[in-house]
């Protein structure tokens, strides 16, 4: 007995040697792959929104108070803290180049410039601004957290308001190619749409769809849902479909940003208060292609 | 190689699951009722506590049954301690889908299982959510099994006690707890392994104490029990009946007792 006491405790703890970390995915489309494009050790922290152009990842390091860019490995800060950002949320890039972007805590529009970041519009009305769509008429379309109001800025920065129904959260939002608005309500969980007019349309969702961001990959609308970690794509006038589940450390995913050839970006935060994250992108696989 | 092995052995104990509702109810009845569960093996405790024996084998039997149960009630802590420090294991049922985990930085696809789900029960249910996009935490640590370590723990102090009693134990241990929990994708059969050598590693450390530091105090125990016949069978009963539901009521005094402190 003497001896069977160690040899066992020994057994036990050899046993217990890790089988995994503390993330997951569950991928429930077998025509993707997935894989971390980055993460700390690249140099971003929590990022919240993305957006693809070009060839290009924008990111809004909301954990790092920055703008950054990565371009194939290279990693590229465009602005931070120093400009003023708190908490960057979202981001667009406008027809002439221009990055737009909101802060949840700084408030207002910003724009990255090449000294860094300028406010655009004011923090009064939009002192919470989370969701941006760019205007294809020009200016740029924010949604405000505070508020729940959606406003539209100009290119000289004046703000008024764009849709007059109120929203909770307007957290995310996305122009569709003819024209209509995209609007995620992250707070009462709901999605609509508004077409010229201002006519709202709600798309419904499942009961336990939070909307956290939405992309647009052609009629494609793809959807990240922070509180249960899932991913969804849904056609126009379908139901969402889960296509990824993000589990334990990757279980709070935010933004989301859709590349021209299907690729599809999504965002981590596994803990923004320490300004850990990741980002990790969906590749459609070879036969998936053909 | 273990993996393989740990594939290779569940896919062909699932091959019970899914072909009859009747076999999918009974192992769900022995995975989910306390009575069905842990009661076949709480009987032959208080088999092997009364059957007639001399007064020293008596004495032997009962001194070894008192310190397996003061180890069933130590391994719940330990078991939370032990899976606290692995990595994530999902369920077999959750690895029948295309699953990834995170491993130093990166990556790594975990090998899908062919994985039949049974028609009902506790698995069926959490097969449709893991299907349907839900997986709660508790199902990416299916490593190490607690109920293997207790109940294995449970049945081999009975059998040390008293060998048939024990048979009967560890026979409904292996078939009643163990199986199904594999069969139905809840479990693999390493973390039923690793479950169970952890149960008999804490098991074997109390025994081990009962023959050295706890001598005197099992003894008080044991001339208390022979002065008060009633108030043990009383309590018997009850500390049986919580280890037959694995723990149940300990475990939700605590939520309940961490959720107070919590607020």
């Amino acid at each position: 007995m003497r001896r069977l006491v160690p040899i066992l405790m020994a057994a036990m703890l050899a046993a217990c040697g890790g089988r995994g970390d503390e993330a997951a995915i569950v991928l429930y489309d077998n025509s993707f792959s997935v894989a971390i494009i980055a993460d700390n050790s690249d140099g971003i922290t929590s990022p919240d929104g993305l957006l693809w152009a070009d060839g290009v990842l924008y990111i809004a390091d909301e954990g790092g108070s920055a703008i950054r860019k990565l371009e194939g490995a290279v990693l590229t800060t465009l602005a931070d803290k120093s400009s003023g950002i708190i908490s960057p949320e979202d981001l667009r890039l406008s027809a002439d180049g221009t990055l737009y972007f909101t802060d949840d805590s700084a408030g207002g529009l910003w724009r990255v410039t090449p000294r860094g970041a300028e406010r655009v519009a004011g923090s009064e009305g939009m002192s919470e601004s989370e969701g941006i769509a760019v205007d294809p008429a020009g200016g740029v379309d924010v949604g405000d957290g505070a508020s729940g109001r959606v406003f539209h800025v100009s290119e000289n920065g004046v703000s008024e308001e764009l849709i007059a129904a109120r929203m909770s959260k307007p957290e995310s939002m996305v122009r569709a190619p003819d024209g209509s608005l995209f609007v995620a309500d992250n707070r009462t969980d709901h999605l609509y749409r508004f077409t010229a007019g201002e006519a709202r349309r709600e798309i419904m969702l499942p009961s336990d769809l939070s909307p956290e961001s939405i992309a647009l990959h052609g009629s494609t609308l793809w959807i990240t849902d922070s509180s249960n970690g899932r991913l969804y794509r849904m056609e126009q006038d379908g139901e969402p479909e889960t296509v990824a589940l993000f589990l334990a450390d990757f279980a709070n995913i935010n933004g989301i940003a859709a590349a021209p050839n299907g690729r599809i970006f999504i965002s981590i935060q596994s803990d923004l208060s320490a300004g850990e994250g990741y980002i990790v992108a969906l590749s459609p696989t070879a036969a998936s292609k053909r | 190689m273990i993996a393989d092995i740990d594939i290779t052995l569940f896919e062909a104990a699932n091959q019970i699951a899914g072909r009859s509702f009747t076999l999918d109810a009974l192992m769900a009845l022995a995975m989910e009722n306390p009575l069905v569960k842990g009661g076949p093996i709480a009987a032959c405790f208080l088999f092997a506590w009364w059957y007639r024996a001399d007064a020293e084998t008596l004495a032997k039997r009962r001194a070894t049954l008192l310190l397996t149960l003061a180890a069933l009630f130590l391994i719940a802590p330990v078991m939370k301690l032990v899976s606290s420090q692995g990595g994530l294991s999902p369920r077999p049922l959750v690895q029948s889908e295309r699953t990834i985990v995170l491993e130093s930085g990166a990556l790594r696809p975990l090998s899908q299982v062919a994985y039949t789900a049974p028609e009902t029960g506790l698995a069926a249910g959490l097969t449709r959510g893991a299907k349907g996009g839900t997986v709660a935490p508790n199902d990416l640590a299916s490593f190490p099994s607690d109920h293997a370590a207790l109940f294995a723990a449970f049945a081999a102090g009975i059998f040390l006690a008293m060998r048939t009693a024990g048979l009967v134990a560890l026979g409904w241990g292996v078939f009643g707890i163990m199986l199904p929990r594999v069969a139905t994708g809840m479990h693999w059969p390493s973390d039923m392994a690793a479950g169970a050598l952890a149960g008999l590693a804490v098991l074997a450390a109390v025994l081990l104490a009962g023959r050295t530091v706890l001598v005197g105090p099992v003894a008080a125990v044991q001339v208390w029990a022979e002065k008060c016949p009633g108030w043990t069978q009383a309590l018997l009963f009850l500390l049986l009946a919580e280890v037959a539901s694995a723990m149940g009521t300990l475990q939700r005094l605590a939520e309940l007792a961490s959720g107070i402190l919590g607020r």
